[in-house]
């Protein structure tokens, strides 16, 4: 009896322990019952095409994570995500190794529009650097101004040769307003850190006249004279080394003291970004600008204001802001409620090009025209301190704001 | 008759020869930008004499520096006596950003005709103070001059000035 009984009582216990242990490991393993159908028993990650841990970037609501890709019958690399419903932005990125050309050759999302096709309404065809094309990395930001936006639902993507793709997601509330984290850098042994103090007050005076608040960190001083002056070009092996350093929840601004001389390209420019946008979220070889000190000396201190207006407007493009109108007034940005400068109206000079002198109440005043006021304009009072509304959504958007 | 012909033919010479040097100003504006590149069909044709423009601004130790960086690059198109003099002034006895521009804009706009002055220039700052002056001219004597590039290669301290200058 006492047997039978156990006979019976054992095999429910076994069943009942077995079902628990069951359930428990599927949800460590963050596997779910799923109803529908060909998603039964997948995981959160392979549904969301994530194919690693996330990693929360520190004080910010946004996830870095890699994504599977498979190569389809056409031979292009193939892979999707899944944006959630309280999804704000993303910016995709896709590695090479070495410095070949990469780019994505569609980005299609959950209502079936490819945002990178020409033939798309509105598009970023000709302007995203991933289906443009870049050396060793490129990347997509959504959005990049107020007409594309993080649409909840499956994105999918096919892109050319790469090693991986990763993906920086912002969730949650809708932003009205932001808050960027900035991390400057100042290498070389000319100037310290109190000297570029003034500048990057001016720089964060220009954000919070547009409704942008940024904190900025105390500046890290790199002494080694490797350092001191690196090249513009951020796959060459000194720059990369340089900017890996930087942090991953910021905005890192290098102060370096030169660019190289020519023939190097980089000998007479103020600053350079990483791209447009640059990286955001991951220590890599594009995650920050580099400003020259030495080229903002005016006899022998630092022009800050120039300095300031120089290291708002490489921060503008590392987070995705194009120049509002371009050096011969042809091209002009993505957004559309910044002013135009157009040459057939404006270059009064006929020299080709569209000065800010030229462009005085058509844009110039906006920290992303392509040009600076002239130093006599500048003595006179010129600034260049305005972003227009929609260049501030893409900012208060910005994977790396909160 | 004979005098008209002289005067005329005098005038004819002087008109040929007389280009009036551009406005500072109009130099200035094309050494403007934040992310400039040297526009040298724009320069030549501003004219022979632009070169003393561009000296005036290289040498004007109150304007902003990078304008003076520019017109050190603009003056590598302009290859008189007095941008080589100029030059070579600036690349031994300026500040090392401008000694290192002073030295590239001899190179390119001298080393066609007078290699030589180069390679001097070059012999006399891999002595430099600076590291990256000293870059520089070892990149330039890596190709000219195999050689000295192995003993300066061999007398460098710092590792890391060895291996850039191999770049």
């Amino acid at each position: 009896m006492f047997n039978q009984k156990r006979n019976l009582k054992y095999p429910s216990l076994f069943l009942i322990c077995f079902f628990i242990s069951t359930a428990l490991f599927l949800n460590s393993c963050g596997r779910f019952i799923l109803k529908d159908e060909g998603v039964e028993n997948k995981s959160i990650e392979e549904l969301s095409g994530v194919s690693s841990a996330k990693t929360n970037i520190d004080g910010l609501n946004t996830t870095i994570s890699e994504i599977t890709q498979t190569v389809g019958s056409d031979g292009l690399l193939a892979g999707f995500f899944v944006v959630p419903e309280d999804g704000v932005s993303f910016l995709l990125s896709i590695f090479l190794g070495s410095n070949y050309n990469i780019k994505f050759y569609s980005l299609t999302d959950p209502d079936g529009t490819d945002i990178l096709s020409a033939s798309s309404t509105p598009n970023l065809y000709n302007e995203a650097s991933g289906r443009l094309g870049n050396s060793g990395y490129a990347n997509v930001l959504v959005p990049q101004s107020p007409s594309f936006s993080a649409k909840a639902g499956t994105w999918t993507f096919k892109a050319y040769s790469n090693n991986r793709i990763s993906m920086a997601l912002r969730t949650g509330s809708t932003p009205s307003a932001a808050t960027i984290a900035i991390q400057p850098y100042i290498t070389g042994t000319d100037w310290s850190a109190s000297d570029i103090s003034v500048a990057l007050i001016i720089m964060k005076r220009i954000y919070s006249k547009n409704g942008i608040t940024l904190t900025i960190n105390d500046t890290i001083t790199i002494s080694d004279t490797q350092y001191a002056a690196v090249s513009g070009t951020f796959t060459d092996s000194t720059t990369s080394a340089l900017v890996t350093q930087g942090s991953t929840a910021a905005v890192n601004l290098f102060f370096i003291e030169d660019y190289p001389p020519p023939p190097s390209i980089w000998s007479g420019i103020l600053g350079n970004a990483a791209g447009i946008p640059g990286s955001m979220g991951i220590a890599n070889s594009w995650n920050g600008v580099l400003i020259s000190l030495t080229a903002h000396v005016s006899g022998s201190t630092l022009d800050a204001q120039l300095l300031g207006e120089t290291a708002a407007h490489e921060m503008g493009h590392q987070l995705g802001l194009f120049h509002t109108t371009e050096k011969w007034g042809t091209e002009f940005d993505i957004i559309s409620d910044t002013a135009e400068c157009a040459k057939s109206s404006r270059d009064n000079n006929d020299d080709g090009l569209v000065s800010a002198e030229e462009c005085d109440g058509y844009g110039a005043n906006n920290v992303m025209f392509w040009r600076p006021w002239t130093t006599s304009s500048q003595s006179a009072g010129k600034k260049q301190e305005t972003l227009s509304s929609h260049q501030q959504h893409v900012l208060k958007y910005s994977p790396l704001a909160k | 008759m004979k005098y008209l012909f002289i005067i005329c033919i005098l005038f004819w010479n002087l008109t040929g020869i007389t280009v009036a040097a551009p406005d500072k100003a109009q130099v200035m504006e094309l050494l403007e930008g934040r992310h400039w590149k040297l526009d040298v069909e724009s320069f030549q044709l501003l004219g022979d004499d632009t070169d003393k423009v561009l000296i005036e601004i290289g040498g004007d130790t109150s304007l902003i520096n990078y304008l003076r960086f520019r017109a050190l690059d603009a003056l590598s198109l302009f290859p008189t006596e007095n941008t080589a003099s100029f030059l070579e002034l600036y690349a031994e006895k300026s500040f090392a950003p401008l000694a290192r521009r002073g030295f590239e804009a001899l190179k390119k706009g001298f080393y066609k005709t007078q290699p030589q002055r180069v390679k001097r220039l070059a012999v006399r700052l891999l002595k430099h103070h600076n590291a990256q002056v000293r870059i520089s001219a070892a990149r330039f004597m890596r190709s000219e001059d195999a050689p000295r590039f192995k003993l300066f290669l061999k007398s460098e301290s710092d590792s890391w000035v060895r291996k850039e200058a191999q770049k």
